[in-house]
């Protein structure tokens, strides 16, 4: 099973260079030729992912792969990958509530512990190593 | 210099250099306040943002130097527990996740196991190859120092293509090497627009 993934940018420019109606065509005459199995829903929402290459897209697909998914875009499991980080570094301990308002509440919190103009770039340089 | 534009409901990750500029506000106020202002678009939902483990690990090393370096504290016990305030403040904010990059981080998906399961570190080996920086100058003594990517560097941008993301957000220009693999949303230049 090949995936073909299409981001949002490459989904514009392929619209752009066939048009939405330009590439349901592409896809079915791609189907029928490599008699492969094409699955898609809602093709056109935001996100969806489809691989499509710009230039030649029917040899490029016909050499990659030999058989079609379109997929909906990878969501990314906050609580269970969250957790999963958290427990590395802090396990035992519960994550911590959410705040309404946390990024203007905690800005500048390191202030306090340093003084006025630390070279941050040779900081983070050191810090790459 | 053409446009780089990132759109609401983007998928955006975040570099360490975005996090120490929002908690350390005493040095470059408004790349500060362009890191807040970020954040706080993220906070409320105008763009996903992506936190890896690779930029906590880097962040906690940044924080080590800083306190370390230039703080009054040289006690490494509470220098850990101010730097875990900052990892536990950063995880109250809201519509940041939190990512190692492998699939646990991913709604079960079968397509998706099989596409992302593998280490990123002879990806990002091989687009070090490619992405070879320039000769540059130190900015004290003038004398050649190569200036590009460093190794973590590309492992952002390989996590960041991982996950998906659109854009790495970011004050630091070498990323702009990798921009074929993710485009850099470069936060004080005039043209990223966000």
């Amino acid at each position: 099973m090949s995936i073909l993934l299409l981001d949002r940018k490459e989904q514009e420019r392929s619209l752009f260079e066939y048009g939405n109606r330009g590439i349901y065509e592409r896809l079915a005459r791609f189907q029928s030729e490599q008699n492969a199995s094409l699955q898609y829903d809602s093709l056109w929402i935001p996100k969806v992912k489809l691989f499509i290459s710009y230039t030649n897209f029917d040899r490029y697909l016909a050499d990659l792969f030999d058989q079609l998914t379109v997929c909906t875009a990878i969501p990314l499991s906050d609580s269970a990958s969250s957790t999963a980080t958290w427990k590395a570094m802090f396990n035992g301990e519960p994550l911590p509530e959410i705040e309404e308002n946390a990024v203007e509440k905690y800005a500048g919190s390191l202030d306090q512990y340093l003084p006025d103009n630390v070279p941050i770039e040779k900081v983070i340089k050191n810090a790459k190593g | 210099m053409p446009l780089t534009v990132a759109n609401k409901g983007e998928r955006i990750y975040i570099d360490t250099m975005v996090l120490v500029y929002y908690f350390y506000t005493k040095q470059h106020k408004q790349f500060s306040e362009q890191a807040k202002r970020f954040l706080q678009r993220v906070e409320n939902n105008k763009f996903e943002g992506v936190i890896s483990s690779v930029t906590l690990m880097e962040l906690i090393k940044v924080l080590r130097e800083l306190l370390i370096t230039y703080g009054p504290i040289h006690d490494m016990n509470v220098i850990e527990s101010i730097i875990n305030q900052q990892i536990k403040e950063l995880y109250s904010m809201k519509h940041i996740c939190f990512v190692e990059g492998r699939p646990p981080d991913f709604e079960p998906a079968t397509e998706v196991e099989k596409l992302y399961y593998y280490t990123i570190i002879n990806k990002s080996l091989k687009l070090l190859q490619t992405c070879t920086g320039k000769v540059g100058a130190n900015y004290q003594s003038g004398l050649p120092e190569h200036s590009g990517l460093h190794p973590i560097d590309i492992m952002h941008v390989v996590l960041a293509k991982q996950l998906n993301c659109n854009h790495i957000a970011t004050f630091e220009w070498n990323f702009r090497e990798a921009q074929g693999e993710v485009p850099p949303l470069i936060l004080q230049d005039n043209n990223s627009l966000w």
